[in-house]
Parts: C-alpha cells; sequence; structure tokens
C-alpha cells in the first residue's frame, strides 16, 4: 500500500531519467565511442553523422558493440569495447565534432560525470555542515548560535553568483584538473551551507521540544547522543526531499563557472566549457547541434526537480 | 512533619518564562509566573499529588525537580544534593535514580526508533551492563510491565496508547530509580485503560519501593494513589494534606471547587454545587494579593491587599487562605 504511494506520475519519471544519466554517466567510457580530448584532424567542425573521409558519401557505417581505444572502466577495468563506432580509421560523429576535431557527443557523456558528481558531492557536503552547524546552533542556542546565524547570513545576503566568482578568483587560475574540481565543489557548498543551516536550526528548535527528547534527556543521555539520535534523524524526510530539489543547483553552478572559463578546463570536458563555444553566432547558426549540452541540462534539472517534487507530494500528510 | 530525611525537598522554587511583549524592541519586562516560590518536600516511599488546573505551572514544577529545565531561582533537594548547583556530568549521573513519565504516550517515544532501542537507551548511556545481557534485562523489564518480549522488534506506531505508555513505564523504571515524576500519565487515555495503568503504578511502587510525584488534574484518580496532595492554583500552593484531609476537610474556597467539580454518577442534579466565576487569569499579571481572590466566592478586601500566610490546620495540612474557617465550610454537594 505504501510503495503505491510513494510511486506518483512525477517520481516514475523523474526517476527513469535519473537512471539514465547515472548510468551514462557510470559507464561513460563504455558509452562514448572516443576518449573526450581526441583531436581528430580530418574532421574539424563535422556535421552529425558525416562521414570525415568521404565528404560526399552518405551516413558512416555505425555498428554496435565495437573494439576501439582502450580504457580502464572507472581507472580500474581495462576494456577496449564501446557501445557503438564504426570501422577501423574511420569515425561516427553522433553530435559532429567540435571546433578541435573533437566528438561532441563523447564530450556530452563524460560531462555527465562531471556534473552529476559535482551535483552529488556538493549535496553531501554542504549538507554535512548545514545539519551540523544547524543542529548545534538549534540545540545549544546561545553564542554558538548567533555566531552561526550571522554566519550564514552573510553568505546568504550576497548574490551567489558574484559570491562565486570573487571565491573563485582567490585561488589561482591554473591548477590540476582534480583541484579545479574539488575547489568548485568546496565553493558551491561554502555558498550554499547557510540557508540548510538555518532550515536545520529551525526543525531542530520545534523538535527539542518534543517529549522523546526530555525523555532521552531524562535518561540521562548525553547531548550529543539527544541530538544525533533523537533529533537529527527525524529531519530525514525533509532532507532527502531537500538534498534532491537543490542537486541542480550545484550543477548548474559547475557549469556556469565552467562556461566562464573559471571552472573545469580545456581540454578536460564540461558541459559548461562545452557551451562556451555557442558563444560565438556564426559557429550558433552554423552548427545548432553545439547547445546540445543546454539539452542535457534540461533533461538533468529536470530529472532531479521531478523527483523532489514527487516525493514531498508522497511524504506529504493526506488529508 | 519531618523534613530532614526527606527524599526529595523544594525550597522556595521559582520559574518565571520571560513573556514578549514587545513586537519590535526584544524584551519586555514581563514574566510568565509559571511557579512562584513553592515549597514541599516529599518521603521515601511516598506519592505525593499535585493537582490543578491546566496552566497552573504543575508540569512546570515537575519538570523542575528532575532539572529538566533550569529554574529562576530555588533549590531541589534530591537524596541530600541540590540539583541545581551539580555540573552536567554528576546530574546525568544522579538521572539512574529519578525518572519522569510524560502525559501523551504518543510523543514521548521516538517514533523512528525501535521499542528495542528506546527501552535499552537507559541501559547504553550509563553503562549498566554489557551489550548482551541487554537482552534478558529487557525481557524482564517487559514482563513487569505487562508486554510480551515482541514488541521490542516493532515500532511505536504500531501500538495503543496505553501500551505505549507501559512502554514509557518500561523505560523510566529500568533503572530502578527511586523517584518518579508521574505527569498526568492517564490523561490522555481511555477510561479503561487509565484504571490499568494505575494499577500497574501502583503494583510497581509496592515492587520497588518507589516514590512519587503525581501530577493529574483529576481529583479521582490522585485520590487513588496518592498519600498526600498539594493543591496548586496560578504557580502557587494553596492547599497541602494527606489525601483524607484534603478530601473531607478542605479549607481553601479553590479546593473546594475543585471537589466540587468532580463529576458523580448520580443522575439527580446537585442542589448547592459551588461554581467559580470567570476564568483563571493571565500567569503574566497576576491577581495582587492572593490570587484566587478574583474567583472566590468568600473573598474580602482584606485578601486583595496581601498575600495569605500557610494557616496550620493539622501537623500535616495547612491553607493558604486568611478565611480558612469560614472556606471549611463552604458547601461542596
Amino acid at each position: 500500500m505504501k510503495r503505491t504511494l510513494l510511486w506518483n506520475q512525477k517520481m516514475l519519471w523523474g526517476s527513469a531519467l535519473l537512471l539514465f544519466f547515472i548510468l551514462v554517466a557510470l559507464g561513460a567510457d563504455f558509452v562514448a565511442p572516443y576518449p573526450p580530448s581526441n583531436q581528430y584532424r580530418s574532421s574539424f567542425n563535422s556535421a552529425p553523422l558525416a562521414d570525415s573521409s568521404r565528404p560526399n558519401a552518405a551516413t558512416p557505417a555505425v555498428r554496435l558493440f565495437v573494439a576501439g581505444d582502450s580504457y580502464r572502466w572507472l581507472g580500474f577495468v581495462p576494456s577496449r569495447w564501446h557501445l557503438f563506432g564504426s570501422e577501423v580509421g574511420n569515425q561516427v560523429f553522433l553530435l559532429g565534432s567540435d571546433e578541435f576535431g573533437r566528438d561532441i557527443f563523447s564530450r556530452l557523456v563524460f560531462g555527465a560525470r562531471i556534473s552529476l558528481l559535482v551535483g552529488f558531492l556538493g549535496v553531501v557536503i554542504s549538507f554535512s555542515v548545514g545539519m551540523l552547524l544547524g543542529g548545534i546552533s538549534g540545540f545549544l542556542g546561545g553564542w554558538i548560535d548567533q555566531i552561526t546565524m550571522r554566519g550564514s547570513e552573510l553568505f546568504m545576503a550576497l548574490p551567489g553568483l558574484y559570491l562565486l566568482l570573487t571565491l573563485r578568483s582567490i585561488f589561482p587560475k591554473q591548477l590540476s584538473p582534480t583541484a579545479s574540481f574539488f575547489l568548485i565543489i568546496s565553493i558551491l557548498s561554502l555558498v550554499n551551507w547557510g540557508s540548510i543551516a538555518r532550515v536545520i536550526r529551525g526543525m531542530v528548535l520545534s523538535l527539542r521540544e518534543n517529549d522523546f527528547v526530555e525523555a532521552a534527556r531524562a535518561v540521562g543521555a548525553s547531548r550529543a547522543r539527544v541530538l544525533s539520535r533523537h533529533i537529527l534523524p527525524n529531519t530525514a524526510p525533509f532532507l532527502v526531499t531537500q538534498a534532491l530539489l537543490s542537486i541542480p543547483y550545484y550543477i548548474l553552478g559547475e557549469i556556469a563557472l565552467s562556461f566562464l572559463g573559471l571552472g573545469i578546463q580545456e581540454p578536460n570536458p564540461s558541459w559548461g566549457n562545452m557551451l562556451a563555444s555557442a558563444l560565438d553566432i556564426t559557429a550558433l547558426t552554423e552548427r545548432p547541434w553545439i547547445l546540445a549540452p543546454g539539452a542535457a541540462i534540461f533533461l538533468v534539472v529536470l530529472a532531479f526537480n521531478l523527483v523532489g517534487e514527487g516525493l514531498n507530494d508522497a511524504l506529504k500528510p493526506k488529508r | 512533619m519531618a523534613e530532614n530525611n526527606a527524599l526529595l525537598q523544594v525550597n522556595q522554587l521559582k520559574k518565571y518564562f520571560p513573556a514578549d511583549s514587545h513586537l519590535l524592541f526584544g524584551r519586555g519586562k514581563e514574566f510568565v509566573h509559571a511557579v512562584d516560590d513553592i515549597n514541599f518536600s516529599i518521603q521515601g516511599g511516598e506519592v505525593f499529588g499535585l493537582v490543578g488546573e491546566s496552566g497552573c505551572g504543575k508540569s512546570t514544577t515537575g519538570r523542575l525537580v528532575l532539572r529538566l529545565i533550569e529554574p529562576t531561582s530555588g533549590e531541589v533537594i534530591f537524596d541530600l544534593e541540590n540539583l541545581f548547583s551539580l555540573d552536567r556530568e554528576s546530574l546525568r549521573r544522579k538521572r539512574r535514580s529519578m525518572q519522569i513519565i510524560f502525559q501523551d504516550p504518543y510523543s514521548s517515544l521516538n517514533p523512528r526508533l525501535r521499542i528495542r532501542t528506546t527501552l535499552a537507551e537507559p541501559f547504553i548511556v550509563h553503562h549498566i551492563c554489557k551489550k548482551t545481557e541487554i537482552e534478558e534485562r529487557l525481557r524482564v523489564l517487559l514482563e513487569t510491565v505487562g508486554l510480551e518480549p515482541d514488541v521490542l522488534d516493532r515500532f511505536p506506531h504500531e501500538f495503543s496508547g496505553g501500551q505505549r505508555q507501559r512502554i514509557a513505564i518500561a523505560r523510566a523504571i529500568a533503572l530502578k530509580p527511586k523517584f518518579i515524576v508521574a505527569d498526568e500519565p492517564v490523561s490522555s487515555l481511555d477510561v479503561s485503560v487509565q484504571a490499568q495503568i494505575l494499577n500497574l503504578l501502583a503494583d510497581l511502587r509496592d515492587q520497588f519501593q518507589l516514590t512519587f510525584l503525581f501530577i493529574s488534574h483529576s481529583l479521582p484518580v490522585v485520590a487513588h494513589l496518592c498519600d498526600r496532595i498539594a493543591v496548586m492554583y496560578l504557580g502557587k500552593i494553596v492547599e497541602e494534606g494527606t489525601t483524607e484531609e484534603v478530601f473531607t476537610r478542605s479549607a481553601h474556597p479553590y479546593t473546594r471547587a475543585l471537589l466540587s467539580a468532580v463529576p458523580e454518577p448520580d443522575p439527580k442534579p446537585k442542589s448547592s454545587r459551588l461554581v467559580l466565576r470567570g476564568e483563571i487569569p493571565s500567569a503574566v499579571k497576576v491577581p495582587s494579593g492572593c490570587r484566587f481572590h478574583p474567583r472566590c466566592p468568600i473573598a474580602d478586601a482584606a485578601c486583595a491587599a496581601g498575600e495569605p500566610p500557610r494557616e496550620t490546620i493539622s501537623a500535616t495540612h495547612w491553607s493558604a487562605c486568611f478565611k480558612f474557617k469560614d472556606a471549611a465550610q463552604l458547601a461542596i454537594k
């Protein structure tokens, strides 16, 4: 009975879409026919499915499950199998190639990995920090509460994008890809922890008035135990929906930074730096498919919002 | 009264809650006088009843004597130590010997924890026994309160109010405390279940020589279990005596009005019920003099002017009423 209530339409479509993106991101090396940074110098700016070696010929032969460039899946499992490709010495560009001769589809697929990882890690970090600080703040009150809340207001009062840019500019522009990836996540979490801390604080303030919290204190449970065993777990249903609904914020944040050249750096793929090439109006009119990352962004954000809202509806008290 | 060997002694206990009166400019100078200078003591093995209307401060008193909330002033001597001078760790250890049962068993059990986790918590936080022994202890504990061992794997929402209250009682007696505050333990239960829970509490008192502070708004419930009774009105105790004295020879008009309000299974209308005028006044702006005077049927000018002292009626019975002799004559039936 409970199961059917949980699976409403929004949840169903949202989670199907989300599952698709997660699978693509996980299996990026397999789904993408080529490494994302490989340049094919014979085919700059080629159209989708155009045959680079024979400009006037029809669509190149596309085969499923071909052996191509070797890779290590997630850095461990060695393989050279790809979902699709074409015969040796020839490339198939499902969504065309960019101005450096790289396969847009492959870059899109690897970009999904970056975007989803930023979303999940960002949410985990800022929710952990927000939960800890908001929990302690609401539970203990007093000067700790004052300091935490003024701190959160500081971050909430400044406009998000400018804050992101300012924080990013503190650090050197040239960083290793891993370092800049984690820097982006840290900056996004730093900007967003405040609002979560405030909501958690409010929930703690109301939860701590519950008799079961007082009963735990009466039994002799320490403050840390009361907070971690009795108060914070009761914020879980809210946190899950809130986390799902705020993942797009992190994804869009990374995209904005990368678009401006401050996030993921070329030649590493990100939906943000891919869209930067669409800034050129001639390129955009001649090759509209370079907007493909935009469609991907739309679908990913939609997926998280559908699941989040669906879950919210399912958990809402019924009348 | 032999107050020197009391298990619990409450001296000049006060709790004022700040009442935010100003919309913009923080706290005004006003306070809710929830508990205003009360004194009583409870002997070991005794059941002490505290009765009064909702909002009179009896639940606040219950939380104060366990130091679940901090007082404005005063002391609570429990087992020869002032609870309010203990540091956090000593207080935590002291909690082994004092417990509380709440009114609403629907909110006193954490909805996300299995009964096993809730009941094991006292043993874990005080390091009573090895993890492996807890299961056996819980089984014995459940048997004591009349529940089957299979409740351990279930969640609170699977139980009825009466069963939940038994679980809450099991948690309270888990560490074999000396003293339990029972804060309206049966008020939210069906009448049929009320009697069962009251009998269980009486059995536990006999079995473990428990001392109770029994808080209730219902006089019949209090009469069933208590040795002595204190009546509270607007943050003050107005009368105190043995159960028999309070029920048969009460000498405060408020107590008599409460007794008169007890429903009786007699279809004939009462000729002379003592009905109070008006509402219980605000605890922020308390009336001058005797706090009961605006509603009192026998009040005069003196009552509004000064605070009535404790008028001794017997060694165990006193009333805070200038006109306690007249009050004792008020017809209640």
